[in-house]
């Protein structure tokens, strides 16, 4: 195994959730968003090389991710695609209604998400993914002021699409 | 209302099984190779005109053969040149990355717009030079096949940009949409 097999098995196990999740963010369909995942990979694997480690690796990963995601969006020829409601429960949670419950918001939480434009859905999988304003602004490449203050904007949008959906 | 920090629990616990799968990966890489042999096919086609204008040259045909060459070197150098303008890497900053993305498609609709009219003005080069080469020596079989080839050459090509071109409208109008969804907020 070469270094760079070795760094990017390491990426994948590493990041394999944070990419699967912005991958589900903008395709819902099941099949496209593992296709859409693949895609972030090859690019990941093609970038790996230029990775100087200027920003963090997660950062280099999501900017990736996003970039590909966002031209996902711009080739599909139909409109973008939101979730249904999924009604399969977690397994080993700790009640039958805290898992109902946490099964309902999470695939509100999803749609949610998905419904978002998508100025707001890339601040937002990002927040939800711990990014700070500094980390977000870095992905953007905007600054922390102007990262800051689409963060809260952005929020705000998907507390208010959550709230419409209860 | 939901606390952010519930949502961030509940966002990390959805299923999320991504591993590169090796197959998928190779299948991808294929499709990059089509871009490769677009390339490659406009090197080819460069060669065979520039071919032809020194064939035309040593031929004595001096007007149509630095025609022949001036037209090679001046499609070459724009395809060259559109292909130099927006080079982007895959880990770019997300704003650069759609701005870039929007001028590539710019670029390659004018770019395709550009191939159409120069088959345009091939079709009109070769019938020149069909008629001028009939009229000094009728053509033999050889140069109807030579033309014949020519001529199916420029329909693929034709055919292929076409295709491009509606590609690349449809992903400028869809990428300027979100650069605009992008940018709202500044």
């Amino acid at each position: 195994m070469t270094e760079r097999d070795a760094a990017f098995a390491d990426l994948a196990r590493t990041h394999g959730a944070l990419i699967a999740r912005i991958a589900r963010s903008y395709e819902a369909n099941a099949a496209l968003a593992e296709e859409l995942v693949q895609d972030i990979y090859l690019n990941v694997w093609q970038a790996l090389p230029s990775f100087r480690g200027d920003a963090s690796l997660r950062t280099f990963v999501a900017r990736i991710a996003h970039n590909r995601a966002i031209s996902h969006v711009a080739r599909q020829a139909r409109a973008p695609r939101f979730m249904e409601l999924d009604d399969a429960l977690p397994a080993g949670a700790a009640s039958p209604e805290d898992v109902v419950a946490h099964a309902d918001l999470r695939a509100k939480l999803e749609a949610a998400v998905q419904r978002l434009p998508v100025n707001q859905k890339v601040v937002v999988t990002l927040a939800l993914e711990g990014f700070q304003a500094e980390e977000i602004a870095a992905v953007l490449g905007l600054n922390v002021s102007a990262a800051t203050v689409r963060l809260h904007r952005a929020k705000a949008a998907l507390q208010e699409l959550l709230k419409g959906s209860t | 209302m939901t606390d952010w920090d519930d949502l961030e629990r509940v966002w990390r616990s959805l299923p999320a099984k991504a591993a590169p799968a090796a197959d998928e990966l190779r299948r991808l890489a294929r499709w990059r190779w089509l871009s490769t042999l677009v390339v490659w096919s406009e090197v080819a086609t460069a060669i065979a005109g520039a071919a032809v204008g020194v064939w035309l040259l040593v031929q004595d045909d001096f007007v149509l053969g630095v025609a022949t060459l001036a037209f090679v070197a001046a499609v070459s150098w724009s395809s060259w040149w559109a292909r130099s303008l927006a080079p982007a890497k895959a880990d770019d900053p997300v704003m650069l990355a759609v701005e870039l993305a929007v001028r590539r498609a710019r670029i390659g609709t004018r770019l395709a717009f550009a191939i159409l009219w120069s088959v345009a003005a091939s079709l009109v080069f070769v019938a020149v030079f069909v008629l001028l080469m009939d009229h000094a020596v009728p053509l033999g079989r050889s140069s109807l096949a030579i033309l014949g080839v020519v001529l199916i050459w420029l329909a693929v090509w034709t055919g292929g940009t076409l295709f491009y071109l509606l590609r690349r409208i449809r992903d400028l109008a869809r990428l300027e949409a979100l650069k605009a969804s992008l940018v709202q907020e500044d």
